[in-house]
């Protein structure tokens, strides 16, 4: 037996332990996004338009994300929508963010892994920048979309005459709860990625200005901090859409249209 | 409408700060060069010339074109002095660029002083990006969450300080990489946690579940990783290893996954003890099981967020595996599977702390009544 097939089946079983059903679903929908990601590659690979695989690939792994494994109804409908709108705007400022740092590719610490391949190939490597970049931030976004809508929906099932401003206050506190779960997840997955880089820098005596400078450092840290920013923006956007629906559509129908399905 | 009008006078307020903050970070990384060692250029005028095709063995159709570059020198004695250079460029750009005017670079100049084409670019200036995305998220977080924010800032520093210095020892010792930053480990969630709860039980009870679940996810992989002789896992394309590379991939899945572990569990124990509180009367059994319930919805999605990240970043390596006529099977085996195991560490660790701080959390809440 292969060790990730090993591995495969301990982590299904302490799902099944830990979540039950849900558990399972959460499983499932695991494999299916390691699916939707082989696939994104394959096809940026073969030359098909970057952008256009990737937000398509990006909205199934938000569907997939959100609606699996967590109970479905209005708090998922609304964390959809934020984490649209999120990672709408996060592709606005991944492109020219990805096109001003100039880290696609590979740095100079990879060197001996290019040995013998052939660079001259017809893929941009910043496109696939951008892609890496883009997929790497749903997941924190859909975590925090998932967090701030359920608290959010919850407060105005059991109040229907909630104040924007009550709104406002339980979404900051949910989210400022979100932020510091959501940070720590993340830079410690950086860490995690880059301590070998890390010893790499301190033993060939990296001065700070060139670990700062430095292409795979910063690559990495862009995507660190594209997910927290995209974590942080989920907080108002959130907000935003529970105040919206709560002023357009009476919260009390609304409520009961999901009961009934 | 009188009490509306300095609200929007300290939001404008805040807004010029904001910006005004982010201008003097933007100037000094355009005007910073003079505090760097190596020598800094300002890219002044390219020519370029025409493009040239290219095929390669696996019938890859790209270009590449030369540019002459006019450099004027930032930093060190030769300041202001405009030199000359050539920079040859492909379609990928996955180990050169395309330079444009005004873009800042590293340089090392030739030792004699009139060899003029001998000006060799060593790399690119990024340190503004770096810190525009820095101010974006730090402003952001100020701006959404007020003061509240600024503890998630501070845990960051501490923790950034602490990594590094685990690292820093790492080189300079010869320690074994997986006891030194399990040391390391221990501290991040001490100190974190304190952050987090202040001096109470949920701390402990934080603490004792997030050890407990990385500690468990570690022993696991130890040993799914012996017993299987790590078959079909290739160490060989591992990156960037200057030492053994064994122990640094278990030191590195075991930092990777702890952020999310301690997250995770100290959502449940706050969660539990304040139900605990509302509700003296649960039993054990019934805390147990409400860790359970909010575990199982937390857990999947924090899996997804680190998974994502682990397996997006193969991108660049994949697409070279994949161009260079390698099949879909042996690009992933190379490439991916390194990824996919530190993935599925954390995630197994994510998934036994919810059993783990439901123990902990209920047998703590318990163990109060009986007294």
């Amino acid at each position: 037996m292969t060790t990730i097939m090993a591995l495969i089946l301990i982590l299904f079983a302490s799902m099944l332990l830990a979540g039950g059903r849900q558990g399972f679903v959460s499983f499932l929908g695991l494999i299916f996004n390691f699916g939707i990601v082989f696939i994104s590659v394959v096809l940026i690979a073969m030359g098909f338009p970057y952008l256009i695989v990737t937000l398509i690939n990006a909205v199934i792994i938000l569907v997939v994300s959100i609606y699996f494994g967590n109970e479905q109804g209005r708090n998922a409908d609304v964390a959809f929508i934020t984490a649209l709108l999120v990672v709408g705007l996060l592709v606005i400022l991944i492109i020219p963010v990805q096109h001003w740092a100039q880290v696609q590719g590979f740095g100079v610490e990879n060197t001996e892994d290019l040995e013998g391949l052939s660079l001259q190939l017809g893929v941009r490597f910043l496109d696939v920048s951008c892609a890496m970049t883009i997929l790497s931030c749903l997941g924190a976004v859909a975590e925090a979309a998932v967090a701030v809508a359920t608290g959010l929906t919850e407060l105005q099932a059991h109040n229907h005459q909630i104040s924007d401003a009550e709104l406002r206050r339980t979404g900051t506190r949910v989210g400022k709860e979100i932020v510091g779960t959501a940070f720590n997840t993340l830079f410690f997955g950086f860490y995690g990625e880059l301590l070998g880089l890390f010893i790499w820098f301190s033993r060939l005596h990296y001065s700070f200005g060139m670990v700062l400078n430095d292409k795979i450092f910063v690559s990495q840290l862009i995507m660190t901090l594209i997910s927290a920013i995209g974590v942080v923006l989920t907080i108002p956007v959130t907000i935003g859409i529970v105040i919206y629906q709560h002023h357009h559509q009476p919260a009390t129908t609304a409520n009961d249209e999901h009961r009934l399905k | 409408m009188v009490r509306k009008r300095p609200a929007v006078q300290v939001k404008w307020l805040t807004i010029i700060i904001i910006v005004l903050v982010g201008g003097v970070a933007w100037l000094f990384t355009r005007y910073n060069a003079s505090f760097y060692q190596q020598t800094v250029a300002q890219v002044e005028q390219v020519h370029n010339g025409h493009r040239e095709k290219t095929t390669d063995e696996f019938q890859n159709k790209a270009y590449q074109q030369n540019q002459n570059l006019r450099l004027r020198i930032l930093n060190g004695n030769r300041k202001g002095e405009l030199v000359t250079t050539t920079n040859q460029f492909t379609t990928a750009q996955a180990t050169d660029m395309e330079y444009r005017p005004g873009q800042q670079v590293f340089v090392h100049l030739n030792a004699k002083k009139h060899q003029k084409s001998n000006e060799m670019i060593t790399g690119f200036k990024r340190d503004s990006v770096v810190v525009f995305l820095i101010w974006l998220t730090v402003t952001l977080l100020l701006v959404i969450l007020k003061l509240r924010g600024s503890m998630a800032l501070l845990s960051l520093v501490i923790n950034a300080v602490l990594f590094f210095c685990a690292v820093q020892l790492d080189v300079r010792t010869n320690f074994n990489p997986i006891w030194l930053f399990a040391g390391l480990a221990v501290i991040f969630t001490v100190v974190t946690a304190f952050l987090i709860f202040g001096k109470s039980q949920e701390t402990v009870v934080t603490i004792m579940a997030t050890l407990g679940g990385t500690a468990a996810a570690l022993l696991i992989a130890v040993f799914v990783l012996t017993a299987t002789n790590q078959r079909g896992m290739n160490f060989e394309m591992m990156d960037y290893v200057t030492q053994q590379r064994l122990p640094l991939f278990y030191a590195g899945s075991m930092i990777g996954a702890l952020g999310a572990i301690m997250d995770l569990s100290a959502d449940i124990t706050s969660s539990l003890f304040a139900i605990y509180r509302e509700e003296p009367q649960l039993t054990f059994w019934e805390l147990f099981l409400n860790a359970r319930k909010i575990g199982r919805s937390i857990m999947g999605p924090l899996i997804n967020v680190l998974f994502l990240i682990f397996v997006a970043s193969t991108f660049p390596m994949m697409v070279l595996f994949l161009k260079n006529g390698n099949s879909w099977g042996y690009a992933y085996s190379m490439i991916m599977t390194l990824g996919i195991v530190q993935s599925l560490i954390s995630g197994i660790g994510i998934s036994l702390t919810v059993p783990i701080t439901g123990l902990l959390a209920g047998g703590v809440c318990e163990m109060k009544v009986l007294k």
